[in-house]
């Protein structure tokens, strides 16, 4: 039994509550103090890292606040050390390359944090209406920050974003509102034991296909590319490994409400259809965010195919997603690194790789095996247990399918490589002095090889967080 | 019995607005529809005794939001010329979208027949609404203040005039 759930909450909530001061800082102090402009990125990353040694080990059990409305338990801590980390190494990309004019640096900064801080929120929600605000935290400013440059392209994603996810959040609230008719609490709990009713049904209907917006399943999906492609590339990177998180669990605790039926079957047509389509589509790319555009939509589905593996699913889910990160993220970072125009390079401006930055390159190299889920990597033991646990539970044809539709991949990320190592420099990559972005990049690359080779840990870790659901 | 007939003239009222302003093709004349929808929703929840929720409605919706809707189009006279394409596929793909929603809607309200929502309209009044926003639904209205101020701050930072763009 926890001492004092009080001193344990208060501990674990000046984490985010550090965050909402460190947004105000970064936002108000350098229009008053010269001599702190152009510094947020620093002092943005050392407040991660101060909330990050806030952490204490969350006591086993499940401590519910405001009426309800946040649990606190051993999964939200996992979750929560999860959205630190994808902000440091965001803010660590920003202050590499400042992705906007200085001017807008702290208004950056700001919608980062608040971005980060819906995050924590929405996977700690213990009820609807609280993840509904906590997902508008979470993508409203992210819609800006894609278009933070006022490019063109990058007003074009935000523009895109914005008006699919306004779209998205509209039938969410909708359902919402046709749920709390019925079950009023509105909470996780309350909606599991309410008794089945037709007009529920459509209700989670409309919930389902809001979220499934965020977590871009297809035919969800469409807002992905353009945003991906158009926006800052640390931006591209939060939105892959940090929105699609926040996404797939409240999929997850929606999905988990039922045993069967209907909602069971859409789930399982979300799945192979976004494996499927995301898959073959991704097969054509040229530019590079593109092509891990479509790669973050076909990982929504293999993990989707997860959540049928019940309890085993979700700790499957939850070892996916920081390994999915760490890819996604590294592989990210290697286009911030050859970036020369904004939409990022092309899969084609990368040969020569090999030759003129071999540590680059094989970094790289592993983080396309990990996505494309060749063992030892952690994306192979990753889909291994995301595979193995439906399997378990009589799903057989959607595992044969993800499988299939997983070799498929395997295509597009080894061309990557191919390029890399196969074809001769067209017009010479520069090697510059290494810097803060190689730095992330080789803490990823050894981030996907040991969480391969020595999986324990992490799963270990996965599997004591998964039973606090 | 007049409650009734003034609810279903209300709810008619809005149902005629919303078609007449999807199938208008000038903005301005759309967005005065648009208001006539909304105050006639006033009027449905003034009938449902939610005084407080038509007052927010007309202030808010018909009020401020409207405004906005008319200065934006004065302020973007391209709106004005950009009339909607004439496209037969799309047209088609919508019709086949709103027909399968229509038929969601139906079953739907079919089912919603079947129970009593809430059986009794209550007063809410703004001593209600401000003590559950204060007390229970306090963290998600902090939550939400949060979410408002970066609105703002997006806003400003995707529209202010850039200082150094020299």
């Amino acid at each position: 039994m926890i001492a004092d759930p009080l001193a344990y909450a208060a501990s674990a909530l000046s984490g985010p509550l550090l965050l909402v001061l460190t947004a105000f800082v970064c936002l108000l102090l350098p229009l008053f103090i010269r001599q702190l402009r152009g510094t947020q990125g620093l002092i943005a990353l050392g407040a991660v890292l101060v909330a990050i040694t806030f952490f204490r080990q969350a006591p086993p059990a499940e401590l519910a606040f405001f009426s309800e409305a946040l649990l606190l338990s051993p999964l939200s801590s996992y979750l929560w050390a999860f959205a630190l980390g994808v902000l440091a190494l965001v803010i660590a990309l920003s202050i590499a390359r400042p992705p906007a004019p200085e001017e807008n640096l702290g208004e950056y900064y700001f919608l980062l944090f608040m971005a980060g801080i819906g995050l924590m929120v929405l996977v700690a929600a213990g009820d609807l209406f609280t993840a509904f605000i906590a997902l508008e935290l979470l993508s409203l400013p992210v819609y800006a920050l894609a278009g933070i440059r006022r490019s063109k392209p990058g007003l074009e994603a935000a523009y895109k974003y914005f008006m699919l996810g306004a779209f998205g959040s509209g039938m969410t609230v909708m359902g919402i509102a046709i749920l709390s008719s019925l079950y009023p609490a509105l909470t996780f709990t309350a909606l599991k034991v309410g008794p089945a009713q037709p007009l529920a049904l459509a209700g989670f209907l409309l919930v389902i296909s809001g979220f499934a917006f965020k977590t871009a399943l297809v035919p969800f999906h469409m807002w992905v590319p353009d945003a991906y492609e158009g926006a800052p590339t640390p931006i591209s990177a939060f939105m892959a490994a940090a929105v699609k998180a926040g996404g797939v669990i409240v999929l997850w605790r929606l999905f988990s409400l039922f045993s069967g039926g209907p909602i069971r079957e859409i789930f399982w047509w979300l799945a192979v259809v976004t494996a499927v389509s995301a898959n073959l589509m991704a097969l054509a790319q040229k530019g590079l965010k593109r092509l891990l555009a479509y790669s973050s939509v076909a990982h929504a589905g293999y993990i989707a195919v997860a959540f049928f593996g019940g309890r085993q699913g979700f700790e499957a889910v939850l070892y996916y997603l920081p390994v999915y990160a760490m890819a996604t993220i590294g592989a990210f970072s290697v286009a911030l690194l050859l970036e020369k125009e904004e939409k990022g390079p092309q899969i084609e401006d990368l040969a020569g790789l090999a030759k003129t930055r071999p540590w680059v390159a094989g970094a790289m190299a592993a983080f396309m095996f990990s996505l494309a889920g060749v063992p030892p990597l952690a994306g192979f033991f990753a889909k291994f247990y995301a595979f193995a646990g439906a399997v378990n539970s009589g799903y057989t044809s959607l595992v044969i399918i993800a499988i299939i539709m997983s070799a498929v991949s395997i295509y597009y990320y080894l061309k990557v490589t191919v390029v890399m190592y196969m074809k001769p420099s067209a017009n010479g990559h520069t090697a510059e002095a290494p810097g803060l972005i190689e730095a992330v990049i080789f803490l990823m690359a050894a981030g996907v090889i040991l969480a391969g080779i020595f999986s324990r840990p992490l799963l270990e870790q996965a599997a004591e967080a998964s039973r606090w659901f | 019995m007049i409650l009734n007939a003034a609810f279903y003239l209300f709810s008619g009222l809005a149902a005629l607005a919303t078609l007449l302003m999807i199938f208008q093709r000038d903005p301005v004349k759309a967005a005065m529809l648009m208001l006539a929808a909304l105050l006639s929703t006033a009027g449905i929840y003034l009938v449902l005794s939610a005084q407080l929720l038509a007052a927010l409605q007309i202030i808010l919706y018909a009020g401020a939001i409207m405004t906005l809707f008319i200065v934006a189009l004065t302020a973007t006279p391209a709106a004005w010329r950009d009339k909607p394409g004439r496209g037969s596929f799309m047209k088609v793909l919508g019709l086949a979208a709103a027909s399968v929603i229509l038929m969601e809607l139906l079953k739907v309200s079919t089912a919603l027949k079947a129970i009593t929502v809430s059986p009794e309209f209550s007063e809410t009044g703004t001593l209600d609404l401000a003590s559950a926003l204060f007390g229970r639904f306090a963290f998600q209205f902090e939550l939400l203040s949060l979410v408002i101020l970066a609105a703002i701050v997006a806003a400003v930072a995707l529209t202010a005039k850039r200082r150094t763009a020299q």
